[in-house]
This record gives C-alpha cells, structure tokens and sequence, in this order.
C-alpha cells in the first residue's frame, strides 16, 4: 500500500450560505500519515464533523489547503478521491433489502467496472474485510436487523473495501454500550497496528481516545486549537481545559 | 447469480403466457388460437396493440416508481410524487375544455393527438419546475415536498377547470382519468416503444450510480459518484417514462408505487439492476392481468384498469408487507 501523506495548512472550514460565509473553525495545521490513529476532541457544534467532511470533500473549505501526498485534494476527480479517504458518518442506511454484505461491496464502487460487475478479486477483498470486522456470523444479515455496534462494524468494513489508507469515522461510538465501544476502539487499533492505515475520529470518549490513538486535535472555544501527541496530552493546557468537566 | 437469471426467465415466461391470454381474453368476445392472424381486424388493431400498450405502460411507471422511490430514499414515492401526473392532467383538462368550447372535439384523430401532446407537455413542464427546483435545492425531502406542493397548485388549478367545464367536457375527463389501453395505433406504439426502448438502455447504463444511491447522497458522493448530476438524470428519465405512460394511458394508478414494493418483497434483493429488471417485466404482466381481469369479471362491462389494479393490487401487497418482519 503507498504511503500517504495528509497536510492540513491554516485551513478555515464552514459553510457557504447564498454569499455569506460562516466560518466555524480557522488555522487548523495538522499532518498525518500511515500507522496513526488520531482522535478528535471537542464539544458538539466545534467544527469536528465539518473538519472531517471537509477532508473527504463533502463539502468545501473556506480557505487554506488540504494536501494529500502533496496534490491538492479539490483537483483530484472524485474517482481518485474515493480510492484515498473513506468516510463513515452518522447517518443510518437501512431499507432496500441491504445486507451486510451489500453494503460492504458497495466499497468496491471506485474499482469496478461501469456495471459494478464484481470480480473474483473484489470477492477476496470483500471477504477479508467482513473477517477482518468480525462479521462472518452477520454477512447476510440485513441493515435494519443490526445492533448499532455491528452496523457500525459494517460501515467500517465498507470503507476497509474502499482500500483506503485514510479512513475517517464520525462519532464512532455513539450509541454504542460499553463492550461495544471497546470492541470498536480495538478494531480501530488493529487496523493501524497491522493494517497500517491512517485513522481520523472524532469521539466523545476521551478514555478510550487516550488508550488507543496515537496524537489527538483538541477543538478548544473561542478558535483554540491543538495538535498533540496522545502520549502526555494530560499535561497540555488546552486538553485540560476542553476535558476538564469529564475528569473532575 | 444463478438464481437470478432463474427468475428473469420465469418473469420472461410469464410475461409470455400474460401477453398470450391478454390477446386472446381481453376484449368483447374471446379469440380463438385461429383467429390470431393478422388479417384478422379484431386481432391486429385492437387485441394486439392494446395488449402492446399495456407492456409498454407497464414498464414505464414502475421503473419511474422505483426510480423515484431509491432517490428518495422512501417507498412512499411513486411517478406522481413530483406533481407530474398532476400537471398532465390539468393540461388535458384545459384541453378537453377549450376544444369543446370550439366544437373541435368531433374530429376523433385531431383530438386523440391533442390529448397525448397536452399531456406529455403538461408533464414536461412539471418536469422541468422539478428540476430547476432540483439544482437549487440540495434536500431531498424539501425537493419532495415541493414535488407535492407542486401536484397540489395543478390540482387546484384543474378543479377550477372542471368547475368551468360543461357536462360534456367533464365526462369525456373523467373517462381519460379512468386510464385506458386500447386508445393506441401502430403510429402512437412506434413512437411509444421507441422512446421506451430508449429510456431503458440509458438507465441500464447508469445502474451503477443508481446501486449507490441506495446509500443517499453523501455515501454516493464519498464513493466517487457525482451525486448532483445523477440526480438531474434519474429526475429526467423517470419523469419521461411517467409523461409517456400518462399520455398514451392515461393516469394508471397504482402500478408505479406498488410494483416496486412488490418486486422487493418477493425476491429480496438489493442488487439494482435485477430489480430494475423485476419491476420491468411485473409491471407488464400485471397490467395484462388487470386487464384481462377487467374483461372477465361482469358479462357485458368493462371494468376501468384503475380500479382493477388498486382493487386486486393492494391487498396483495398488504399481505406481503405482514408476511415481511424486515427489508
């Protein structure tokens, strides 16, 4: 797999509303790359969402740049973006006679063919990624008959399809139980440990944040705003701050 | 994949047997296999192209429903959704009106011919609303609700039509209202199935956006597909297929949102271009049932199709919709 390279440069993030723009978050400059799982901290309405659509092109950024392996992300055709950085969102998707395993085929969009005619190959990535997530049992389950842990398995596995080395995750662990929350963190880990992919999640649980990521961005108010290491965050002012009501 | 073309030729064969006893059943008095040759008047321009009419009718509006029902995410949506039947039948109303009001209505082909163009232009129209709305308005939902808003303002307008119209306008309305097969010659079914034909080719060539729409917008957007410019297509096509079947049939009710439901309660799959190709072939079969069922039922009646597919179609699906826990 090719090494990536994401560089974020003073980038403002926000949205475009009939010529007026509304700027929710500035000067972010972050780097990441292969092997690291990088949590985003942060209270509700932040910009953690708006920053993670940004990146996968969901929307537009208000000024600054985002480069991935030192090309500019908005000059890459959409193709190209979707066979660097997957994105799993909040939304639910169920209805249409989905099942797990469609969806996780769905991955393979950016590979196939203009019929989305299956290959031997993509047979082989599918099934790794449905083993990879521990969804041998569930494969031909349908969407709506999912915990919200598994779907959340199947939307991760849905992106590994994408062979990706980005992936980004908003609020993983919401609504999830505890075990549930755990298992999902350790997933994540083993797919920056073994499968050397770069991760990016926003999340509320900022325990299981500092076990298993490796750097975190720390969305503080009034625009303040850190890139740290997950090793000694404690001792960082803005952390402190942000997380200051989970550990009294 | 096995069990798939399995059921493509099942659906094919039925179509056949459908399409057979439509021709033979389907009409004033019953063919016989002899009489089935095309010097035979009965045969060649009234059994034939009526029972061609209905395939044609029957692929048009459930593609357009389930067109319609994977953008939006909703099996509450159907070809009329988007106000387009509505605005196709306003057009006609005005039509049938105003050619009355000038006694031009006797002429029988001049106005057949001026009941398909309005209503086709009439669905167009709203068509085009629909998506100068669409590339101004990202939502889904609101695109839907301004769909309904839309049929609502092109009701309205055509109740005032009808409340201006003479006894005689108003029947002859409410008779195109009723829909119905048997209006086509071989001109109007060169025309029809040569667009159908067409429409159908492109939308087989866009399965593949169409597949990961199942996921709605950001999903498609984040997987490479260019889900703006899909949406304009889809829009397009299933609005053309609901313009065709309304102006050669007629509103025909139910088909279109029901068709589709069915299809993915019987054979449960998510893979677009076999439902797609499900709903093509029921829709046909059932239209020539429904048909042929209207022919049967009293001696010396016929039963509008309208009634015949909502009456029969319905509760089937209900019992579908019991027997299905999850889809």
């Amino acid at each position: 797999m090719d090494k990536l390279q994401l560089e974020i440069k003073n980038l403002e993030i926000g949205y475009v509303n009939k010529q007026h723009e509304i700027s929710v978050f500035k000067n972010i400059n972050a780097s990441f790359t292969n092997g690291q799982l990088i949590g985003l901290v942060g209270n509700n309405g932040i910009g953690k969402s708006t920053l993670l659509r940004t990146i996968a092109s969901l929307q537009q950024k208000l000024s600054g740049d985002i480069l991935i392996n030192n090309n500019s992300i908005e000059k890459l055709r959409k193709e190209e973006t979707a066979k660097l950085i997957s994105i799993v969102l909040t939304e639910k998707i169920s209805g249409f006679n989905l099942t797990v395993t469609d969806l996780i085929s769905m991955g393979r969009v950016p590979y196939t063919n203009s019929f989305h005619e299956l290959q031997e190959n993509d047979f082989i990535i599918i099934n790794e990624c449905i083993q990879l997530c521990g969804l041998t049992d569930h494969k031909n389950k349908l969407l709506a008959e999912l915990s919200d842990g598994l779907f959340q398995k199947a939307m991760i596995a849905k992106g590994l399809a994408q062979q990706t080395n980005l992936i980004l995750l908003d609020e993983p662990t919401a609504y999830l139980d505890f075990n549930s929350k755990q298992e999902l963190f350790t997933l994540l880990n083993n797919l920056v440990v073994k499968n050397n992919k770069c991760i990016i999640a926003s999340s509320h649980d900022i325990e299981l944040l500092l076990k298993y990521s490796t750097h975190l961005l720390v969305f503080g108010d009034n625009n303040e705003f850190e890139f740290i290491e997950t090793n000694g965050c404690r001792s960082n002012k803005l952390f402190q701050k942000v997380t200051k009501n989970y550990f009294d | 994949m096995k069990k798939k073309s399995k059921h493509i030729i099942f659906l094919f064969g039925l179509l056949i047997v459908a399409f057979l006893l439509n021709i033979l059943l389907a009409g004033s008095s019953i063919l016989k296999l002899d009489e089935l040759n095309f010097d035979n008047y009965i045969f060649t321009h009234i059994r034939l192209t009526k029972a061609l009419t209905a395939i044609l009718c029957g692929i048009c509006l459930p593609l357009a429903g389930q067109i319609l029902q994977v953008l939006f995410r909703n099996p509450l949506a159907g070809p009329y959704v988007l106000g387009i039947s509505s605005s196709a039948s306003l057009f006609v109303g005005i039509v049938i009106m105003v050619f009355n009001t000038f006694g031009l209505m006797g002429h029988l082909f001049f106005s057949k011919a001026a009941i398909v163009i309005a209503a086709f232009c009439g669905s167009l129209l709203c068509t085009f609303i629909i998506l100068f709305v669409a590339k101004k308005i990202t939502s889904n939902v609101f695109l839907l609700l301004i769909g309904l808003m839309l049929g609502q303002i092109f009701g309205a307008l055509q109740s005032f039509t009808e409340y201006f119209s003479s006894d005689k306008s108003l029947r002859e309305f409410v008779m195109w209202g009723f829909g119905a097969l048997g209006n086509t010659n071989y001109f109007d079914l060169t025309i029809f199935s040569s667009l159908v034909v067409v429409l159908v080719i492109a939308l087989f060539f866009l399965t593949k956006p169409f597949q990961v729409f199942l996921l709605g917008e950001n999903y498609a957007n984040a997987l490479g597909i260019d889900f703006k410019k899909y949406r304009v297509y889809f829009i397009v096509i299933s609005s053309l297929f609901t313009a065709l079947a309304t102006a050669f049939c007629g509103p025909i009710a139910f088909v279109g949102l029901s068709v589709p439901i069915f299809s993915r309660l019987i054979f449960k799959t998510s893979d677009q271009r076999f439902q797609l190709t499900a709903c093509l072939f029921l829709g046909a079969i059932i239209i020539l049932f429904c048909d042929m069922i209207g022919y049967l039922i009293l001696p010396d009646r016929i039963i509008p199709i309208n009634v015949i597919t909502t009456l029969f179609g319905s509760p089937f699906v209900i019992y579908l919709l019991f027997k299905t826990k999850n889809w």
